[in-house]
């Protein structure tokens, strides 16, 4: 998987990138687990507590990056977290997504899952 | 009952009496819960690090409020223990009030997010603690379930629940917690300074596992005609009621 190994990469330059990764029942990142394991969450099928979650790891200034969810359903009550939903450019690279997520700061990032 | 205790307990109702909305029964359980760890020390050692000058200080440990209806009593502690509060209240916890971390409307939604600053201090091996405040029907959410069992699994034992039981009910907490690899500490009385503080002190030692203090509260703690009688959950007190009980604790 193409974004896997592009955040294998990020995440030497990124040090507080943190993935969330929500697919069932097997991890869709094992290179980014490989390399940094304490930074990789596998919570499969659990959404309803992810944003909350991932709303607790972007108070400490990390850029919580969640897999496997899409903008609906998306409404959370603190209306200060930073949301954005991020998808695949229309080539099918994720070369820009760097730059992306060094602008955006601390926040939580939402992908959704490819079909 | 310290004097300290009591002060609170009448600042707390003074403010649900002024916003003219609030829970006063359900925020009196959870009082001395939050007195405790604000105002609790060990050898003159804050047991819950924080600075009221410095609210955003870096080092300072955080308390997440998931009961909401406590809110009126997390704002007089933090009054009393020297915040700078607006003069207009949130109803609900937002963060722009200094000393509240979280901005919350839903139930359950404060403890799925002190998981996940328990989880960045894990990640970031930092030296500081999260205290979460949650009421015994928050736990009837799935996604608390999903928290706690996730707190578990990653070992977060950075993360302390405090668990306001003011509903007595033949739920087996201790079971259930220590089932998803919880330690459990339960309060004799959970309204007592001296026990709630010891119960802090132990739950900042466990390691590897994350610590549920299970208190079993009362309803109205503290106000002699209201304990535990359902009709003053919701009560806003009038003037003339705020002075009885000023006279009764004061």
């Amino acid at each position: 998987m193409m974004l896997d190994i592009k955040l294998a990469q990020i995440g030497l330059k990124i040090k507080n990138l943190v993935v969330l990764d929500l697919t069932f029942s097997q991890g869709k990142f094992p290179e980014f687990k490989r390399a940094y394991e304490s930074r990789y969450i596998h919570l499969p099928g659990r959404k309803e507590m992810a944003l909350a979650f991932a709303g607790g790891l972007s108070a400490f200034g990390k850029i919580v990056l969640i897999y496997g969810m899409d903008s609906e359903g998306c409404e959370v009550p603190d209306r200060t977290l930073n949301i954005k939903l991020v998808e695949e450019g229309p080539e099918g690279q994720w070369e820009i997504f760097e730059e992306e997520l060094k602008a955006f700061g601390p926040a939580v990032l939402l992908i959704p899952e490819e079909v | 009952m310290n004097l300290r205790q009591r002060e609170l307990r009448l600042e707390a109702l003074e403010l649900i009496s002024r916003m003219g909305e609030g829970s006063s029964g359900r925020m009196l359980s959870s009082i001395d819960l939050i007195e405790g760890l604000y105002f609790g020390e060990e050898n003159g050692r804050q047991i819950f690090k924080h600075n009221p000058k410095l609210p955003q200080w870096e080092g300072r440990d955080y308390f997440v409020l998931s009961k909401i209806e406590a809110l009126p009593a997390l704002h007089a502690v933090l009054q009393k223990d020297g915040y700078t509060l607006p003069e207009v209240l949130p109803f609900f916890p937002n963060r722009k009030v200094p000393g509240v971390e979280v901005t919350t409307e839903e139930h359950a939604y404060g403890l799925c997010m002190a998981v996940g600053m328990a989880q960045a201090i894990q990640i970031s091996h930092l030296n500081q603690h999260v205290f979460c405040l949650v009421g015994d029907y928050e736990l009837d959410h799935g996604r608390a379930w999903e928290a706690i069992m996730v707190a578990a699994e990653r070992k977060l034992d950075r993360l302390c629940l405090v668990l306001d039981e003011n509903n007595p009910n033949d739920y087996l907490w201790q079971e259930r917690f220590e089932s998803f690899g919880w330690k459990v500490i339960k309060l004799r009385d959970a309204h007592d300074h001296d026990e709630i503080v010891y119960g802090y002190m132990k739950a900042r030692l466990t390691l590897r596992k994350p610590t549920c203090i299970w208190a079993p509260t009362k309803k109205s703690a503290g106000i002699p005609f209201a304990e535990r009688k359902p009709e003053y959950d919701d009560t806003v007190f009038s003037d003339a009621e705020l002075q009885e009980i000023r006279t009764l604790l004061l």
